[in-house]
């Protein structure tokens, strides 16, 4: 009797509990559909939806990598109104001055209320495709070099830019992630495209690109970057890179070359050892091509007799090498890439030889 | 033991001297883990403060009128004499802090959505967050009237959020001070509690109960 009665009256009391909520429900989450209007374009989505999947849904693929988690900060955008408070979360990727400017993380904005966003031009113009891999080999002992060929016609990337690969992930709420790379060859016509992946130790992206084999299909978004090259307003191209930061710096440095241009071109990059360094031979046959072409390589941990150039970190090896009288100094473009402390030991460089910050591009990762 | 049964001086005695944080040492997992910044100890206080008084009062009506042996006489006549649900206690209190809790979180979420993010994990955990339990059966334990429930669900709700406090404020001081490397973090704040509890005893003479 105890029993049955108790359990009746438990019943009766969750039944009422759960009315409650649902009423609570009513009140304090809004039911009608939220705008989201970019440009003159606008579309209707749930309200309580984070604003990156509501983006993905509607065809606009804006870079992330870490699959909305908040942990990349690459899915900025501009909001104009709406959105609400910027959170915690998103302060570890955005400064004050992009703060003001009402710059937010997509993945971490809940869509409550109307929003008006201004994306840049080519974030519309990324789409999703698909692509075989063509071939693919060892670089060095942990860079590997793959070559893919896109389905679409449609698909044209401009030197320096980047794509995100689609990279199926089981811990990943929507059973994938992506993970950014740039293409590391010439613009050309075939909808070609390379990529230049390191290996990293229990990396998602690198280890499951180093194990896929010719012939397999992969999904990826793109292009990105809004770097531009513009050879007819410069007089001096200087390229900065370590690590694999070669792969933006081979797509200039073979774009810019097979197009012909007289405008000089720079190289300076850094490695580890002789092993590491890649491309080595394809950058000393241009450099007898092209009168217009110089490279200068650097090792900071060879220790073999047989290494015949420069050895240091890549930025002391610069500030040594390059000559800056010898053209217009306002004219000179840097593109930089590679790990944080060779940028930032760049940067002090540069700031020191005065060169104003819009000469400057760089990448650090 | 003298048992106090004016409102006013439970009232006292669950901030001070019979502190839910510093005396009975419940609720210490969201005491230690949102004691970081003070807007954050702030909102997870009046949470606290929130759940505890509404569930306080609620769990009174359903231990009182449904669960205590006889009280279900006003409802069933001369059988409910008979009937002693004592037994559904726990499992009726955690059902009504959970929907309380729920409604609590959703409310967060719309008012202010950077405190929602920022309490994250241990907000949903207030559930089983063992100080608004221990409110509930400390109430029947103690055999208090209907006033005397809810004034001592609304204390011990101050009490946690003037402990928590008081905590984010020494924490913010100690972010500048020169801490053993193994006691960082955690350690450093177990043992600041433990010396705030013995400060705490020092209300002891004033109420006793």
């Amino acid at each position: 009797m105890n029993i049955i009665l108790g359990i009746v009256l438990f019943i009766l009391l969750i039944e009422i509990l759960l009315v409650i909520i649902f009423i609570s429900t009513k009140l304090f989450i809004p039911q009608k559909p939220v705008k989201v209007s970019i440009k003159d374009k606008t579309f209707e989505v749930n309200a309580g939806e984070d604003l990156l999947s509501a983006l993905y849904a509607e065809d606009i693929f804006i870079p992330s990598a870490c699959g909305g988690q908040g942990t990349c900060g690459y899915c900025k955008v501009k909001v104009k109104s709406g959105g609400g408070r910027i959170l915690p979360i998103e302060k570890e990727f955005i400064n004050k001055k992009e703060e003001k400017e009402g710059t937010r993380l997509a993945c971490q904005l809940k869509l409550m209320e109307d929003v008006e966003l201004d994306l840049p031009a080519q974030y519309l113009d990324a789409k999703e495709y698909e692509a075989k891999l063509v071939s693919a080999k060892m670089l060095t002992r942990d860079i590997r070099e793959l070559v893919f060929k896109v389905d679409d016609d449609d698909f044209c990337f401009q030197c320096g830019q980047y794509v995100q690969i689609k990279i199926p992930c089981k811990t990943s709420l929507n059973g994938y992630e992506f993970r950014a790379y740039s293409v590391a060859c010439a613009e050309n016509e075939n909808c070609l495209f390379t990529l230049n992946v390191k290996l990293v130790d229990g990396g998602l992206g690198s280890t499951w690109l180093h194990k896929i084999e010719e012939g397999k299909t992969i999904t990826f978004t793109g292009p990105y970057g809004e770097w531009q090259f513009k050879p007819e307003s410069w007089e001096h191209l200087v390229l900065i890179g370590g690590g694999v930061g070669m792969a933006p710096l081979k797509s200039i440095v073979d774009t810019a070359l097979e197009q012909k241009l007289s405008l000089p071109v720079s190289l300076y990059f850094g490695a580890r050892t002789r092993k590491d360094l890649f491309y080595f031979d394809h950058f000393k046959e241009l450099e007898s091509k092209f009168d217009n072409f110089s490279s200068v390589f650097a090792l900071s941990d060879e220790k073999s007799e047989n290494w015949k150039g420069k050895t240091g970190f890549i930025h002391q090896v610069f500030a040594e090498d390059f000559n800056f009288s010898q053209v217009d100094k306002d004219k000179i473009h840097f593109f930089l890439c590679g790990p944080p402390p060779m940028i930032d030991g760049l940067m002090e460089i540069l700031t020191a030889k005065q060169i104003f910050e819009e000469q400057v591009f760089y990448d650090k990762f | 033991m003298e048992v106090y049964s004016n409102p006013l001086i439970i009232l006292f005695a669950a901030i001070f001297t019979n502190n839910i944080i510093f005396a009975n040492f419940l609720g210490m997992c969201s005491f230690v883990a949102l004691s970081k910044k003070i807007e954050i100890s702030l909102g997870m206080g009046m949470a606290v403060t929130f759940v505890s008084t509404i569930t306080s009062a609620i769990n009174w009506g359903i231990y009182n009128y449904f669960l205590k042996d006889g009280a279900t006489t006003w409802l069933l006549g001369s059988v409910g004499k008979e009937i002693n649900l004592e037994i559904f206690t726990f499992i009726s209190f955690i059902a009504v802090i959970a929907a309380f809790v729920q409604i609590v979180e959703m409310a967060i979420e719309k008012f202010s959505t950077s405190l929602y993010h920022a309490m994250g994990i241990f907000l949903p955990l207030i559930t089983v967050n063992c100080a608004i339990l221990g409110v509930s059966l400390f109430m029947i334990i103690r055999e208090y009237t209907f006033v005397q429930a809810l004034t001592y669900g609304f204390g011990a709700g101050a009490g946690y959020t003037l402990a928590i406090l008081t905590m984010a404020g020494i924490r913010k001081k100690l972010r500048y001070s020169n801490i053993p490397a193994p006691l960082e973090g955690i350690g450093i704040t177990m043992i600041t509690t433990a010396i705030m509890a013995m400060a705490f005893m020092g209300f002891n003479g004033m109420v006793n109960f």
